[in-house]
């Protein structure tokens, strides 16, 4: 009897392990490959997301956004006359998937360029194969040590890594300026201990040393623990005026939360880095009782500029919610790869992509705060940026302060 | 002072919601021989569900049905996955709490979407104890962990269902051959996992947002569960108690990665001496 049992089980697990497989592949959308070049052939371009893996909560709303601009851009009549067709697939931060989804969209989609790549974890994975094959990388979570000195592949369409901590004490001292910290401040640094956000700490500290702000560094646990409790401990202990952090929502409404109950000064100026939170994120620490935390921004998602309004435009005709975080990263890079897809002409191919895009720079229709550039010497893309905060009072998302110009120093 | 008072708030929060992630994997363990690799999605999804009907039933009502949903699917994933493990290695069960665990954050996608959510605590006064503020949300969580690893002590083993879930998790075959309903004992533990994972979720997302990276908590309070003994259901609460203030207090002294570098240390220490954790048995074998 219980032999049957066992052998209708083995079926039965087959069965659910066939299930699962298929539900695991849902995560991936479909997409065509390219066809023969006659007039009616699109433009291609792939989208290289992590939609099942540790980074699919900021790859999944990114995929959104590419897919808005790239069927806005069609719906108004493509470029020249001709579609964008995109390509988007899934790797799962997986090493191996990583390799073979690039190949994929290289070999058999005929890809142009290669835009997603929000996951950290997938440009180092990437960028050899690129750098082999001549073809750009529009990419979103790149580590700044790819952009300074500029890697001849990777165009960052989010702003660089390493010039966001110098930008949040910026915009920390022109706080200053409104009596809301003093003109030397003390200023809590809170950081993950992983490569990229090491690099970056480093040149916050440079910064900070530089415009004579006093700088604590305070260790983060590891993404996701949402154990903020010493944290914040830690930071009561330093007696800082301000914070900047490169973390994640999820730890930040932790840290909040805690700073709430602990009774820390829920008005202290607080910026935090570009993946720190979408206006859904900013309304829900408003919500916590927190006025004083803001969040860098790359892109005016307000709808007064002709850029930003076809942003929202597009993005409810594709029913996304603007409010979520990270439909903006794959907006923009939609937008980019448009606009360089015009100035290429088509067929465009990899290589000449890659040379179109060395020397492109654009306003974006005023979607971003600057234009946004790459050259020789820096493939940073944003060079000015804003910080979002939510304004409780009036339940809208604003932006804070003046316009940050982000600097590479070559 | 303040910061002291700051430390223990974090001890409390920490070891309860690692109680009720572990008591729930214990009582599985200790019942089933299944080490579940979903425990801590079936958390996240509890807190899924709570964040959908907290603004309706509020926290209370809202924590009873997200109990309640939370215990059904726990069935649900024993009749449609794990009752068909019988009589399968503990490697086997594990692979498929994997393939369950993959399931469930499928289905969170699809209904959800990966936009972050949250839930309010219980109540957000204070305890008061010099400069430092201790909220009474973490000393309620404490006290349901404590409360929840009491009952299911006495489940376990002050009951017949109890002494048969122990017999069923020594030899399934034997069991299965001595009459014992061993689909409906199954069936039972992982109602208790299931309703443990909710209340988990519940506690733990009222710290945070709920998210996918909510299920990682599972990973994080396993060794709280090794340490106090994978077989011991106080055991489970009291490594967490442990553990919850060694990660504190590291975290605060050394930074968040030698903090929790610390913590592994400490349960390979641990092991080292006590292989069986603090309050586990060692298991004889017949020749």
């Amino acid at each position: 009897m219980l032999g049957v049992r066992i052998r209708r089980a083995g079926r039965l697990a087959c069965a659910a392990i066939a299930v699962g497989l298929i539900a695991a592949s849902c995560g991936s959308d479909g997409g065509g490959g390219g066809g023969a070049a006659d007039a009616s052939s699109p433009f291609v371009l792939g989208g290289q997301f992590d939609l099942s893996g540790i980074a699919r909560a900021a790859s999944t709303p990114a995929s959104k956004g590419l897919q808005a601009a790239v069927d806005g851009v069609n719906r108004r009549g493509g470029v020249d006359g001709r579609k964008i067709e995109l390509v988007i697939r899934d790797d799962g931060s997986n090493t191996a998937r990583i390799t073979s989804v690039y190949r994929e969209l290289v070999t058999s989609s005929n890809a142009s360029a290669i835009a997603g790549l929000v996951s950290s974890q997938q440009t180092p994975v990437v960028v050899p194969l690129a750098e082999r094959d001549k073809m750009a990388l529009i990419d979103a979570g790149t580590p700044g040590s790819f952009i300074q000195p500029p890697n001849p592949s990777v165009f960052s369409s989010s702003a660089n890594q390493n010039l966001q901590g110098p930008a949040q004490l910026a915009y920390i001292m022109s706080l200053a300026g409104q009596g809301k910290v003093p003109a030397k401040p003390r200023v809590a640094a809170i950081y993950y201990a992983t490569p990229s956000s090491t690099e970056a700490l480093e040149a916050t500290k440079a910064y900070a040393t530089e415009v004579g702000i006093d700088l604590v560094t305070v260790e983060s646990p590891p993404v996701g623990q949402g154990a903020m409790g010493p944290v914040m401990s830690a930071i009561r202990s330093a007696n800082v005026d301000a914070i900047v952090s490169g973390l994640i929502p999820t730890d930040v409404i932790a840290a909040v939360k805690v700073a709430a109950t602990s009774g820390l000064d829920m008005s202290m100026p607080w910026a935090n880095y570009s993946f720190g939170g979408g206006p859904e994120v900013l309304k829900e620490i408003a919500g916590l009782g927190h006025t004083g935390y803001a969040v860098l921004a790359t892109v005016n998602i307000l709808g007064d500029t002709p850029g930003s309004k076809t942003f929202l435009e597009d993005l409810k005709a594709n029913g996304v919610d603007p409010m979520e975080q990270g439909v903006e990263v794959g907006y923009i890079q939609g937008i980019i790869a448009a606009e360089v897809f015009a100035k290429c002409g088509f067929p465009c191919e990899p290589e000449k992509f890659r040379s179109t895009i060395s020397t492109f720079s654009s306003s974006l229709d005023d979607l971003a705060f600057g234009p946004v550039a790459y050259s020789d010497q820096d493939h940073s893309g944003i060079g000015v940026v804003k910080f979002a905060k939510w304004d409780a009072a009036t339940g809208n998302l604003t932006y804070a302060g003046d316009a940050v110009k982000l600097e590479v120093k070559v | 002072m303040r910061v002291a008072v700051d430390l223990v708030a974090n001890v409390v929060l920490l070891a309860a919601i690692f109680g009720l992630v572990n008591v729930g994997l214990v009582v599985l363990y200790r019942s089933t021989g299944v080490l579940s690799f979903a425990q801590g999605h079936l958390l996240m999804f509890g807190a899924y569900i709570m964040s959908t009907v907290q603004p309706s039933l509020g926290y209370w009502g809202g924590l009873a049905v997200t109990v309640g949903v939370i215990a059904v699917m726990g069935v649900v994933i024993y009749a449609t996955t794990m009752r068909f493990m019988l009589g399968k290695s503990e490697f086997e069960k594990v692979v498929m709490s994997f393939l369950v665990a993959l399931i469930i954050t499928q289905v969170i996608d699809l209904i959800w979407s990966t936009q972050s959510r949250s839930i309010s605590p219980p109540t957000s006064a204070v305890i008061g104890i010099g400069a430092g503020r201790l909220p009474w949300s973490s000393v309620i969580s404490l006290g349901i962990a404590v409360g929840v690893v009491g009952v299911l002590t006495f489940l376990i083993f002050r009951t017949v269902p109890g002494l048969r879930m122990r017999a069923l998790a020594h030899n399934e075959t034997l069991a299965v051959y001595s009459g014992m309903r061993v689909h409906r004992l199954s069936g039972l533990a992982w109602v208790v996992a299931g309703a443990t994972a909710a209340i988990a979720g519940v506690v733990f997302a009222q710290t945070s947002s709920v998210t996918f990276s909510l299920a990682d908590i599972g990973l994080l309070a396993f060794p709280a569960a090794v340490l106090g003994g994978l077989k011991s259901i106080p055991g489970s609460l009291i490594g967490s108690v442990v553990l919850a203030a060694i990660f504190t207090v590291a975290n605060y002294l050394l930074g968040g990665v030698l903090g929790g570098s610390v913590v592994y240390l400490f349960m390979l220490a641990v092991l080292l001496v006590l292989p069986f954790g603090l309050f586990g048995r060692r298991t004889a074998q017949r020749l």
